[in-house]
């Protein structure tokens, strides 16, 4: 025990080369805490005695045994809560990546940031999202944004400005009936 | 739920702009609620079907009055009306030599698009005031309250009896004179008076011409107003209620006493999707837009309503017969 001692005080650096061997006289006199004496109960005569200390053995015995399982079922459960702890951690994190990319992701769709201006604004999204969010609703369009085609062809996600995306017969369509089957949409979500 | 809410496939642009076009043309769709319901729906009247006879009050130690579970009364089917567009391969042919573009062709498809759904809300609509109920029609509200002259001419129906149907219709028999306000006056009593038993906030419905005569005598009697639909549209208001008109195609203005051919009806109903008058569907107004190919429409398209009238309790609906303008 005293020779891992000084080995790892040396390795931290902690022992100048000149005091090694007075740290090592000095950890030498170090005595281990007396254990208790233990009574062998064979040698006793008596024997209600004899029987008293089988008893207080056993229950000595069952105690130190209880105390090492304690010892490791704490050791698990702190291990255990550790994890849980990292993996709640690693999960908020996930999602605020995700809130933040979806949110920087329809700003891009609505040409209020350039794509160069992503990536600054999804970490800054991840740090304050309802803040970036403010920020972003005040963002006026880039000018001469046009928004991208989707697969279907038709221009844009369903909105009350959508009327403008649909070329012909049905683009007269009444935008207050629309925005108001929008706003229907988007409370449903 | 509004009809709008009830439907799905309507998440394109083109779905939402055919069903806005729709709504637009007949406003009184914009105030119907529907029930999302399975094809085979539920047709109970309210139960349990307490009685003016059915007294709570009782003697102490005395047994309570009882109700009996039925699941097993009432049940009927929706109904449905579809129409389904193709295009042949030899039209999109003319694509290949230029004959026409994918722009053209798609502007013409939406017209036809446009033609089909709005003749599908048409259909429905017609039979939704006038359909005998018999498969493959709804159950219209002139046939679920018939104008006769007594309960012996009604046909139960939604476990209502003769009686109960007969007991919601209200013959008016007399003449809505602009020049005439006494008359007009007796009418806003008879109104009411029909709207003060009724449960809920009801709302009128009537043909083009007694609209355009209901909102001038809600003028005379300063009882004009609007509001606004669940699609932010102004409705007339007479006093509390909603008046919404139905063309007159739906809902003429041939009804007759046996003197007199050019009667009206309006009929007053509470709609609401829980506990009201309303229509149980499955689809609302469905759409399915042409699949897109490169561009180019192909395949087809199809546009669908599944329901049937639904009323479980009497009160939440009165047809007011036999009025001449």
């Amino acid at each position: 025990m005293q020779e891992k001692i000084l080995a790892i005080l040396k390795s931290l650096g902690l022992i100048p080369a000149d005091k090694e061997d007075a740290v090592k006289t000095a950890l030498a006199e170090i005595k281990p805490e007396p254990t208790p004496p233990v009574i062998d109960a064979s040698k006793l005569t008596d024997p209600q005695l004899k029987t008293l200390i089988e008893t207080l053995n056993a229950t000595v015995a069952a105690n130190a045994q209880d105390l090492k399982t304690m010892t490791a079922l704490f050791a698990q459960e702190k291990s255990a809560r550790e994890a849980a702890i990292n993996a709640a951690k690693s999960a908020d994190a996930e999602q605020k990546k995700a809130n933040a990319e979806k949110l920087i992701g329809e700003a891009l769709k609505s040409g209020k940031i350039a794509e160069a201006d992503k990536q600054k604004y999804i970490d800054k999204a991840i740090a304050d999202l309802d803040g970036t969010k403010g920020d972003i609703e005040r963002f006026a369009t880039i000018p001469g944004f046009r928004p991208a085609a989707d697969a279907s062809g038709d221009k844009g996600e369903g909105s009350g400005q959508q009327t403008s995306k649909i070329r012909g017969p049905l683009s007269s369509a009444d935008t207050t009936i629309l925005g108001a089957m929008a706003k229907m949409e988007n409370s449903s979500n | 739920m509004n009809i709008f809410q009830a439907s799905y496939g309507l998440d394109s642009d083109v779905g939402k702009a055919l069903l806005t076009k729709t709504l637009t043309r007949y406003p009184s769709l914009q105030i119907m609620e529907f029930s999302q319901e399975p094809f085979a729906y539920s047709t109970y009247p309210v139960k349990p079907d307490v009685g003016d006879d059915d007294n709570s009050a009782r003697a102490i130690n005395a047994d309570a009055k009882k109700f009996v579970y039925e699941p097993t009364v009432g049940g009927g089917t929706q109904r449905a009306y579809s129409f389904e567009y193709f295009i042949d391969a030899a039209y999109l042919a003319d694509l290949k030599i230029g004959a026409i573009t994918n722009e053209g062709l798609r502007r013409q498809l939406q017209n036809e698009q446009l033609r089909l759904f709005v003749k599908l809300a048409s259909d429905v609509l017609y039979d939704m005031i006038n359909g005998d109920g018999a498969a493959p029609h709804i159950l219209g509200l002139k046939t679920f309250i018939k104008d006769t002259p007594d309960e012996t001419g009604q046909s139960e129906v939604f476990g209502f009896t003769k009686a109960q149907l007969f007991s919601s219709l209200v013959q008016v028999g007399m003449t809505l004179d602009l020049n005439n306000m006494t008359q007009l006056r007796m009418f806003d009593e008879l109104l009411t008076r029909v709207l003060a038993e009724m449960a809920g906030s009801p709302t009128l419905v009537m043909n083009s011409l007694v609209f355009a005569r209901m909102t001038q005598i809600a003028k005379a009697l300063h009882m004009y107003g609007t509001t606004l639909s669940d699609f932010g549209k102004p409705i007339d208001m007479y006093g509390n209620y909603k008046m919404v008109p139905v063309p007159l195609k739906f809902l003429p203005n041939t009804e007759t006493d046996g003197e007199s051919n050019d009667l009206n009806s309006i009929f007053i109903i509470d709609y609401d999707e829980a506990t009201g008058v309303r229509y149980a569907t499955n689809t609302g107004f469905a759409f399915k837009d042409f699949d897109i190919v490169s561009e180019t429409p192909s395949g087809k398209t199809r546009a669908d309503f599944v329901g049937n009238l639904k009323c479980e309790d009497i009160k939440q609906i009165r047809r007011l017969s036999r009025i001449k303008l």
